[in-house]
């Protein structure tokens, strides 16, 4: 565009002032907080001085080295994986069959359907989660009706508030749109003519889907579930507000640690610990979820091999 | 795709996402009339929550704040946002596309924490203007985002024919492709002002102990006693979010599809 | 001096060069097309010329100069050149006189000036009546004579048109074609145009520069590079050709006897012919290859050979027979269906015969 090098100078300039904005309060921040995770917590919360009276850097692994040795707080991260975990799985058979749904519809009722499933997302998530606090709440009708069916089996009074279930079912329902929209974007781009090519060979319903919609949407599967899950893996305001002690999370965790316990170096530690993970399981699943050489699954490749 | 059949189990699948997704909205907006205390049976219609609503001196300050952080983030986000959105549809430099990705891809809490451990390591005083501060650092990545995307979607000769017609970059920008991306520019701002009135975790962390939003109202509320003001305050927002979603939608078709 | 000199430009892409050192003089007033197909450089040369891209060794002498001037560091609007894009790159959001305006507008031109330009202008192309429509209202045509129209307005040195008729159909092709020639000589700017469609750049230019990988092949005028073509790969490029490899027997002055591989020996009339023995090809275009019943043709018709139809294409105004020869060689011959007296028309299978004069082909050295 241009011969090289030409304008790149006021490209810069352009560039310039929304670069020192977020290194300043994106980027110094982030390297701040690593850099706290190794300080040590000051007398009266927060952090001690950088430099001891000895003049000499006041670092130390305590912090990690407290959370990688005691099972607690193993089991908070795994608690949270799982919670994480099965809020993408879930997202992901609810959302499927929704953005299909809109994927096929005609371009007059794509962008109202489309519209309808952004709003709730756009919606305040406070608002969300007291939603479901409403509806789930002892004397919520859902409550209500489970138990009615529940009391006759002589199962005591269910609560289906303060539990996973609710933790689970919010986070759910709070990210429900974030799977739909990548999932859609993916679907939409697909040629029909492959699922009628596949239709003419033979291939009945469930076939078409399995071996070519499947693997296409594989890329957008990949994409919502990353923006689902590593959200819902760092959340703290829905299991602080319907999971009550035992559906705490390592978010809840991190709260306590900066605003409650103000133990800011281990509070960083935790934050880091979070970002590892979430990061380190997401690029995991870019690599697994990456399309194979074929570009097909096994069947297919089976059948190229043959005619090749 | 479009226009294809769509198969009976593929719709009563999505009618019940779909009404996964707004029964508890309009059971909010329901119980904002209810004429009783508890939101558990309807008793009667009334608007006195709402009467309440205008009467709660904090309730009014917080949504004041609210609405004057959202402004000043929408706007100062809109012009960074749409420099940086500039920026990275020409590729240069290469870290402002990871650092304006990577707030949106991390959990919330971690921008909020470390933002306080920051302004307090600056010995800022936390409130209106940490709050402002923080939500347009969030704010740019989005705008920036849509309109990077509005650019991409522009067509390049556009910019190539103004130059052959005897116009200067700055030029070619001002009468081709500023008018070109208006529209995503100005969608950006009202996603970034319904972003910020809605933000949580990052105010949460760096309200300090005074300022008040509106959703750390309706959080104080929900976790001491709810009472249906927060179904109503709750209604009110959500008016004011479809309004600005359906202009933004309005404006500039297709960009709300834009998640990364 | 020529107009517009292009010396020694190179500019390369990863690893292709896509134009590889290439000298061109384009004269005042003149249609010159670069011609060849998709990949050959002639976009980019285009793009060189028009300030979008710039040749890797400007410092190294490649350099492209426009009446004396060297443009070569300038950047596109502050060249006298103007582009007629294939997309037509109408700005949407603009009136079709907004748009002709545009250049005008940029070169500071009072508004009155304007307005009587941007008039004068869409009369030139018919348009005056669509002055208040938008680009998407117009149709594939009339948004191409508002490119063309916007690209005049300025009356710039040299217009650069970038395979402008791709997007049309046929029809409308072909009466474009003739609007360009009429207009090009009306306004006597010089035209360099860009195409794949060869039988566009043998109607429309007063030179040709065929390209092919980065390289010019041929640089002449149209008929000459069609009877004369300079190697094989212009000869099959430009319309249909028979290439029929062979050898050279016995030279006597300009008539030569020729070895074709799979047919035998046939005679030849070559001009400066190469020394007896060199290989090289026959171009033979189909049209100069007569074809008839066996025993129609005279006697002493020269290289009659027998074969039968193997294959035919029928378009309308022609037949494009396959002849098989004898040797298992195939030779293309067209035939006017439209000849005096009743057509006969060939089947498959029919026994044919062939021939052409000795000077009908052109000798491609290898």
């Amino acid at each position: 565009m241009g011969a090289p090098n030409r304008g790149s100078r006021g490209e810069w300039l352009v560039a310039l002032p929304p670069l020192a904005y977020l290194v300043l309060l994106f980027a110094l921040p982030s390297a701040l907080m690593v850099l706290a995770s190794f300080r040590v917590a000051g007398e009266f919360g927060g952090l001690a001085p950088l430099l001891g009276a000895d003049g000499h850097p006041n670092l130390t692994f305590e912090g990690y080295a407290r959370l990688f040795a005691s099972p607690i707080y193993l089991e908070l991260f795994l608690r949270s994986l799982l919670y994480a975990a099965a809020t993408t799985a879930l997202c992901l058979v609810a959302g499927y069959p929704l953005a299909m749904l809109i994927a096929r519809s005609s371009a007059r009722w794509r962008d109202l359907l489309l519209l309808l499933v952004i709003l709730p997302f756009w919606t305040n998530f406070l608002i969300r989660v007291y939603a479901w606090m409403i509806i789930l709440g002892p004397s919520g009708w859902m409550s209500r009706l489970v138990n009615f069916f529940a009391a006759p089996l002589g199962l005591g009074p269910v609560t289906l508030m303060f539990s996973p279930f609710a933790v689970i079912l919010v986070l759910v329902y709070v990210h429900l749109p974030f799977m739909v929209l990548p999932l859609y974007a993916n679907l939409e781009k697909h040629d029909p003519a492959l699922i009628d090519a596949a239709q003419d060979l033979g291939a009945g319903a469930w076939a078409r889907f399995r071996h070519v919609t499947w693997p296409l949407s594989l890329p957008g599967v990949f994409a919502g579930s990353a923006l689902v899950f590593i959200p819902a893996f760092g959340i703290f305001a829905v299991p602080d507000l319907v999971g009550g002690t035992s559906g705490n999370m390592v978010g809840n965790l991190i709260r306590q640690q900066f605003l409650e316990a103000r133990d800011w170096p281990f509070g960083s530690v935790l934050s880091i610990v979070l970002t590892v993970v979430a990061l380190a399981l997401t690029g995991l699943a870019a690599v697994a979820a990456r399309p194979r050489r074929a570009g097909l699954d096994p069947a297919a490749r089976a059948v190229a091999g043959q005619g090749a | 795709m479009g226009g294809r059949r769509v198969p009976a189990w593929m719709w009563i699948a999505s009618a019940i996402a779909f009404l996964f997704l707004y029964l508890p909205l309009v059971v909010v907006v329901l119980f904002s009339f209810n004429d009783s205390r508890l939101n558990a049976t309807w008793v009667g219609f009334t608007t006195s929550w709402y009467g309440k609503l205008f009467g709660d001196e904090r309730m009014l300050a917080a949504a004041w704040n609210s609405l004057l952080i959202a402004v000043v983030a929408s706007l100062a986000s809109t012009v960074l946002g749409t420099m940086a959105g500039f920026a990275l549809s020409r590729g240069r430099p290469r870290i402002l596309g990871f650092l304006v990705f990577a707030p949106i891809a991390m959990p919330e809490i971690l921008m909020g924490v470390a933002l306080l451990m920051f302004y307090v390591l600056l010995n800022m005083t936390l409130g209106l203007v940490s709050i402002t501060l923080s939500h347009i650092a969030f704010c740019v990545s989005y705008v920036a985002i849509v309109v990077r995307a509005r650019l991409a979607g522009m067509d390049e000769s556009l910019v190539e024919a103004a130059r052959d017609c005897g116009a200067s970059p700055p030029l070619a920008f001002r009468h081709v492709t500023l008018p070109l991306i208006l529209p995503g520019i100005v969608a950006g701002a009202l996603m970034a002002f319904t972003l910020s009135i809605d933000d949580f975790v990052i105010t949460f962390f760096t309200a300090g102990a005074t300022a008040s939003t509106l959703p750390l109202q309706i959080y104080s509320m929900v976790k001491v006693a709810a009472t249906p003001e927060v179904n109503a305050v709750s209604t009110l927002m959500l008016a004011l979010t479809l309004l600005l979603i359906t202009a933004a939608a309005r404006v500039a078709p297709g960009i709300l599809r834009i998640n990364q | 001096m020529a107009l517009l000199e292009i010396k020694n430009v190179a500019r390369r892409f990863g690893q292709t060069l896509a134009v590889d050192h290439v000298s061109l003089a384009i004269e005042r007033g003149e249609f010159f097309t670069l011609l060849g197909p998709s990949g050959c450089g002639k976009t980019t040369l285009l793009r060189m010329i028009a300030g979008f891209d710039a040749p890797d060794n400007a410092r190294e002498g490649g350099r492209i100069v426009l009446n004396g001037e060297d443009l070569t560091d300038r950047p596109p609007e502050h060249r006298p050149v103007r582009t007629v894009f294939q997309s037509y790159a109408l700005f949407p959001h603009m009136t079709v006189a907004a748009n002709v305006a545009f250049p005008l507008k940029m070169a500071r031109t009072p508004s009155a000036e304007i307005q009587r330009k941007v008039a004068e202008a869409l009369e030139n192309v018919r348009l005056d009546a669509f002055a208040a429509r938008f680009p998407h209202e117009l149709s594939g045509g009339q948004r191409q004579r508002v490119a063309i129209a916007r690209a005049l307005v300025t009356r710039p040195t040299v217009m650069l048109l970038d395979e402008p008729l791709a997007a049309l159909d046929a029809k409308l092709r072909e009466q474009m074609q003739i609007e360009l020639i009429n207009l090009q000589k009306e306004v006597g700017i010089t035209f360099i145009y860009v195409t794949h469609d060869q039988t566009e750049a043998l109607a429309l230019s007063h030179r040709i520069a065929v390209m092919s990988q980065g390289r010019v092949e041929q640089l002449d005028e149209p008929s000459k590079i069609y009877s004369f073509p300079c190697n094989r790969f212009v000869a099959d490029f430009l319309g249909q050709c028979n290439i029929l490899d062979g050898r050279i027997g016995a030279v006597d002055g300009e008539r030569v006897d020729l070895e074709l591989d799979g047919i035998g020996a046939v005679q030849a009339a070559i001009p400066s012919c190469p020394a007896a023995g060199t290989r090289g090809a026959l171009a033979l275009r189909p049209e100069k290859v007569a074809l008839d019943r066996p025993g129609v043709m005279p006697r002493d018709a020269s290289n009659r050979i027998a074969g039968h139809v193997s294959d035919f294409l029928y378009s309308g105004d022609v037949t494009m027979y396959v002849v098989e020869l004898p040797g298992g060689r195939r030779i293309e011959a067209l035939r006017a269906n439209s000849a005096p007296g009743r057509t006969r028309f060939f089947d498959v299978g029919d026994p044919v015969e062939v021939s052409w004069t000795r000077d009908a082909g052109h000798f491609l050295p290898e």
